[in-house]
């Protein structure tokens, strides 16, 4: 299966969904105008990522300007997630915030409060 | 060739009002890009809080989509192929610790209503009232195809810590001028 790979833009995240290392990555701002665009691609192939059985999954999330919208895609593919570790699949989110922003800590915190599977909310290095 | 327009007095105006800076005109996703850039540099340079930067974008990314999408006075661009909202949209200080993100837009009759009554509900919440709204919202909302949440004004409002100010001017053509005032302080 080939690797899933939308190059970032200013406003948009790079996002790398690795079907042969198992990994999810997204990195960089997210504000654009309909966060559709830009989630609803990788939810289709989130779903066909989940088609095998017992999938692992490694999330890793480095977010900084985000939209309410942005904010809204990523709570529906949070919930999506939920779901298919309830279904067996294994799934981890380590969540980067800048080191001593409290206030983005808590809105990661948020977005992971119901969830089951095991994740990590940690302070990015400073560079 | 002569007009009555007199640029000084625009200018004196927003140097009065001490506006950082101001735009007028269809809002596209690269202007609003060019905006964050520019006061992101600006604050930064100012040695601004990240947290503070963070708040006044975020402010500015919302009032911002609100006029893109909301606007009833619209432009269509080849560009994107398809239509953008105009309006106003600015940041300024009121007081050294203080900055103000306003925005003016046109709407019609029946969406200012609506507005209205959504920035009445959310001035009226308490602060944890208005974390719990926003997290249901977030949680039990749903997206339209044109990517609306509804939680664009909630967000405006966490940020802000601060009612939201708003007017809406009734025009002659029977549209209404909206427009917001939102404050973001620097300390805590």
């Amino acid at each position: 299966m080939e690797n899933y790979i939308i190059t970032p833009t200013k406003y948009t995240p790079l996002i790398e969904l690795s079907f042969k290392d198992n990994f999810l990555r997204i990195t960089g701002d997210s504000y654009p105008e309909n966060a559709m665009d830009v989630y609803q691609p990788l939810i289709l192939q989130l779903e066909k990522y989940f088609t095998a059985p017992e999938q692992k999954l490694q999330i890793e999330l480095n977010l900084d300007f985000i939209s309410t919208s942005s904010k809204k895609m990523l709570t529906d593919i949070i919930t999506l997630l939920q779901n298919y570790s309830n279904a067996g699949h294994n799934i981890n989110i380590t969540w980067y915030y800048t080191d001593g922003d409290i206030e983005q800590k808590e809105q990661w915190e948020m977005f992971l409060e119901d969830v089951t599977f095991p994740y990590n909310i940690i302070p990015l290095p400073e560079d | 060739m002569s007009s009555k327009m007199n640029v000084y007095t625009i200018y004196s105006l927003m140097q009065d009002n001490q506006i950082q800076f101001s735009y007028k005109g269809p809002i596209t996703q690269e202007v609003l890009i060019t905006l964050g850039d520019t006061i992101k540099e600006k604050l930064n340079n100012e040695d601004c809080d990240t947290k503070v930067v963070r708040r006044i974008f975020s402010v500015l990314v919302e009032t911002a989509h609100n006029i893109l999408k909301y606007s009833s006075e619209k432009v269509y661009l080849d560009e994107t192929n398809k239509a953008t909202g105009i309006g106003l949209i600015g940041i300024g200080k009121t007081e050294p610790n203080m900055f103000i993100v306003f925005s003016g837009n046109i709407v019609g009759s029946v969406e200012a209503k609506a507005i209205e009554d959504r920035l009445l509900y959310i001035n009226n919440l308490s602060r944890e009232e208005l974390n719990k709204s926003y997290q249901q919202q977030l949680k039990q909302g749903t997206i339209t195809a044109d990517g609306s949440a509804g939680l664009g004004l909630y967000e405006v409002a966490r940020q802000s810590g601060r009612p939201i100010e708003y007017s809406f001017s009734p025009l002659e053509d029977g549209n209404v001028f909206f427009e917001l005032k939102i404050y973001v302080k620097v300390e805590d």
